[in-house]
């Protein structure tokens, strides 16, 4: 019996936005195990549609995605997406809801059974420092508390992976920073998969880089190799990232 | 579409979208003007009547439009960057602007393609009238900033259809005269023959809806709209108007239309003339060929018809010459039948008992009706049944009953309607 | 229980509910009255405004409004919408028994559910904009509401309207799987 190897897969990865043909994401292989993953591109890369694929939302017209061995399209697909966590960019829900209601819906809406729900939204909302803001309406949040509302959610089921989209941007130099120390220190998720196009987040954050151009791989490594090799003599994250790209596209 | 325009309809969504919302806007409209059937197709401006009352749904969908439009701009964040430009109130009112263009090109179409078929069908246009759109499309404005008001007040997606039936609420407490009627454009029902639109009522609409307009636009979004000194002053003003003109539509009677002093005619027919109102002359050519065709045996009693059969319209009311007094819907129709041409050459006086309160003898009602029925008799269009109480006497002879005609006939005439009796055995 | 409310709450059912009990007092409110509509030719019971306008304010939970979180439901979507569906009918139930118990037979108050059942259909294949074609419906309604002479004309049959909401359900349920599957995995493949 082959043993599989833990975390997500994905192989012959073809996904494009009908009517248009052109491949949004085109992907040989590509093996998100253990640890962070930093994924990074340009605004087009194709980042969030790998994601939204990779979170179980978002069929590819072409290939496979699996979870531990397990396609997250096929039969199984409701209890394995449970095990995904995604962190979107936007907050998906109604603003005049309350904060502990949000977390409790999305516990619900994914399967959560009420008894663990009930114990886990307090434990959520702390760890995501909104303890105070139970009963706050979504829309009096700040930009910065919505980000980590929206984290709270993604936890809702104690997933083992955790996909983050851009989960800085837009954010002052002081939320950016204690996002980053929260999703740093989170417990539980093996596999975390952080797209960004904030070097400085991914370089601090991720053990793995993953770099995304016209929806095609061109580097998977180590994110301290990548910077080492590629950064110049300042070992510039950014420098890397654009070597990398220009490379590719000369 | 050039870049100006995309910019204005940047917020209501894509160019699909925009088309989407203008077709689903013409469906909507179409149903209340299309309620009553086809009949303004007889009258070019009951066509333009029926054009605008499309508003009666066009309004209020476009209010839940506005209100879902401003719960977005209002949640996306851009608040804040409008305060600090120039104009704040003018980004924040272009969606408005734009819902509000949207709409009023549905209605226009509407009424643009009722008119047409109005004037396609043989019904006069009245060009000179089309100032009405102008009131109409400021009730528009209206209905469309209660949604803002709502939209950019409550923020929350689900207002939309409130915003809707609130607006269409609007109509309803006007027509049941909780409030003065500001948002009632068209639908009257009337053929307007003889008649005009009242430009002093339809002012004060116009001045009413503007001020509400203006005030709930401000109400919507104080901050930005009232942020310059010329914005605020201008909404001060149409504010203060619209509460004089509200003020004076709720005091006294104000009706939507009124008489003209000197109605146009329209004549057709030599051997019997007949005139008809220029709005509604779309059955004159076969009334008169019916009227003719019935008239002969008039005529062979050596009776003489009056010089013309004329519209009953306001102001009119010559005893010298004969009455049309149709029903609404036998004026709108292209044809009528040959019982209401009987029942025109029965009318060869306009008498004045016959629009008096007290209504005439009841002999004149049946009097009329017989020698309405003789002339159809005589004219081959009636063929009595075996239980008809007149069969005898219809079937008695030209001799026999022409003595009877004759007299009714110059009573009638005369307006001498008190001395009319049946024949004996009827 | 929390997390019942919750979802009770993410879909707007408490102030659905409201809603439903607002217009269930307005009925009691307006019940010996008539009102005069833009153009109609007669005035017509106050009461006939209560389904379109039940139809207009109580199908919002029937509108999707966490699009997203639905494509990563873990929940089978079938029961989710099922719900949705419930929670909209038991606001209407409200209104019918307002309609029932202010003069109008049972049989004639059911109008609410087929009204109900409309929205659905309407909310089913336009989704937040369920309420256009309902407001065109609802004036073809109040037209036709002037012309009852009889008013046996206006009952609904029991039978109909359970046929109407076990269609409308079928229809509202469809359509939302059927949407979610085409979100979830675009043509093209």
């Amino acid at each position: 019996m082959t043993e599989v190897a833990p975390g997500l897969r994905v192989s012959e990865l073809r996904c494009h936005y009908p009517p248009a043909s052109a491949a949004v994401v085109d992907i040989g292989e590509l093996t998100l195990g253990p640890g962070a993953t930093g994924l990074v591109g340009v605004n087009g890369a194709g980042k969030t549609t790998l994601l939204l694929t990779l979170a179980g939302a978002r069929r590819p017209q072409h290939g496979t995605v699996t979870l531990d061995g397990v396609d997250l399209y096929g039969r199984d697909r409701r209890e394995i997406v449970t095990r995904i966590g995604f962190m979107p960019q936007e907050l998906d829900l109604p603003r005049e809801l309350r904060v502990a209601d949000a977390v409790s819906y999305v516990s619900w809406l994914r399967g959560v059974p009420g008894r663990v729900a009930a114990t886990r939204e307090p434990e959520l909302l702390e760890l995501v420092g909104l303890q105070d803001r139970r009963t706050d309406r979504l829309g009096r949040l700040s930009g910065g508390m919505r980000r980590r509302l929206v984290l709270a959610t993604a936890l809702v089921t104690a997933p083992g992976v955790l996909l983050l989209d851009e989960p800085t941007t837009g954010l002052d130099p002081e939320q950016r920073a204690n996002l980053r120390a929260l999703l740093m220190d989170l417990p539980g998720a093996t596999v975390t998969v952080l797209s960004s196009h904030v070097m400085e987040d991914v370089e601090q954050m991720t053990t793995r880089i993953a770099v995304l151009d016209e929806g095609r791989v061109l580097h998977h490594g180590g994110t301290a190799a990548f910077v080492e090799e590629r950064g110049g003599p300042h070992r510039s994250a950014e420098l890397a990232f654009l070597t990398t790209l220009s490379g590719a596209r000369s | 579409m050039t870049g100006r325009l995309a910019g204005y309809v940047t917020w209501l969504g894509d160019r699909r979208t925009v088309l989407l919302g203008l077709v689903a806007l013409v469906a909507v409209g179409l149903v209340p003007s299309l309620s009553r059937g086809a009949d303004w197709l007889g009258s070019w401006k009951m066509a333009l009547d029926a054009g605008t009352f499309s508003l009666t749904l066009i309004g209020p969908v476009a209010a839940g439009i506005a209100c879902a439009t401003y719960v977005r701009l209002a949640t996306s964040g851009v608040e804040p960057l409008l305060r600090t430009g120039p104009r704040p109130w003018w980004p924040w009112l272009r969606p408005a602007l734009s819902i509000w263009g949207l709409a009023a090109v549905a209605m226009s179409a509407i009424t643009l393609g009722v008119t047409t078929s109005a004037a396609l069908a043989g019904a006069v246009p009245y060009y000179d009238t089309l100032w009405v759109l102008v009131p109409a499309l400021c009730v528009l404005a209206a209905q469309v900033a209660v949604g803002v008001l709502l939209g950019g007040l409550g923020r929350r997606v689900w207002l939309a259809p409130v915003a809707a039936a609130a607006t269409f609420s609007l109509g309803v407490l006007g027509a049941i005269g909780a409030m003065p009627e500001i948002f009632r454009t068209g639908g009257l029902g009337v053929t307007y023959a003889g008649e005009t639109y009242d430009a002093t009522t339809l002012g004060l609409q116009t001045g009413a809806t503007l001020g509400v307009a203006a005030g709930l636009l401000l109400l919507s979004n104080r901050t930005v709209v009232g942020r310059t000194a010329i914005s605020r002053v201008v909404i001060s003003l149409l504010v203060l108007l619209g509460a004089v003109c509200y003020v004076v539509l709720g005091n006294g009677i104000h009706d939507r239309y009124r008489a003209v002093s000197d109605p146009e005619l329209v004549c057709r027919g030599d051997a019997v003339r007949v005139c008809m109102a220029r709005e509604t002359t779309r059955p004159l050519d076969d009334l008169v060929e019916r009227m003719e065709r019935q008239a002969s045996a008039l005529r062979e009693l050596g009776l003489e018809l009056p010089p013309r059969y004329v519209d009953y319209l306001a102001g009119s009311d010559d005893e010298r010459q004969g009455g049309v007094m149709l029903l609404v819907e036998e004026t709108l129709a292209s044809t009528v039948s040959d019982e209401t041409a009987a029942r025109v050459l029965t009318t060869p006086a306009q008498c004045a008992a016959y629009r008096s309160d007290i209504a005439p003898p009841e002999a004149s009602f049946d009097t009329r009706r017989l020698l309405a029925r003789w002339l159809l008799f005589r004219a081959g269009l009636l063929q009595p049944r075996v239980d008809d109480f007149d069969r005898e006497w219809l079937e008695s002879g030209l001799e026999e009953q022409r003595s009877w005609v004759t007299t009714t006939y110059e009573q009638l005439r005369s307006c001498d309607l008190d001395a009319l009796r049946l024949p004996a055995g009827v | 229980m929390s997390s019942r409310l919750a979802v009770a709450r993410a879909w707007g059912v408490p102030r659905t509910l409201l809603l439903a009990l607002l217009l269930a007092g307005m009925a009691q409110f307006v019940a010996t009255s008539y009102v005069g509509m833009p153009s109609f030719e007669a005035e017509i019971p106050a009461l006939d405004l209560v389904p379109p306008a039940a139809a207009l304010v109580l199908a919002a939970p029937l509108v999707d409004q966490t699009p997203d979180l639905t494509l990563r439901a873990g929940r089978p979507l079938g029961q989710v919408l099922l719900l949705r569906y419930v929670a909209t009918h038991t606001a209407g139930a409200i209104v019918v028994a307002s309609l029932a118990l202010s003069g109008w037979s049972f049989e004639r108050s059911l109008v609410v559910v087929l009204f109900l059942a409309g929205s659905a259909v309407a909310a089913a294949g336009l989704g937040a904009w369920h309420w256009v074609p309902m407001m065109a419906g609802s004036y073809v309604w109040l037209l036709r509401s002037q012309h009852l002479d009889d008013l046996d004309d206006a009952d609904v049959p029991v039978a109909a309207a359970a046929a109407a909401l076990v269609a409308a359900g079928v229809i509202y349920v469809c359509a939302g799987l059927y949407r979610t599957h085409r979100t979830r995995c675009p043509r093209g493949g």
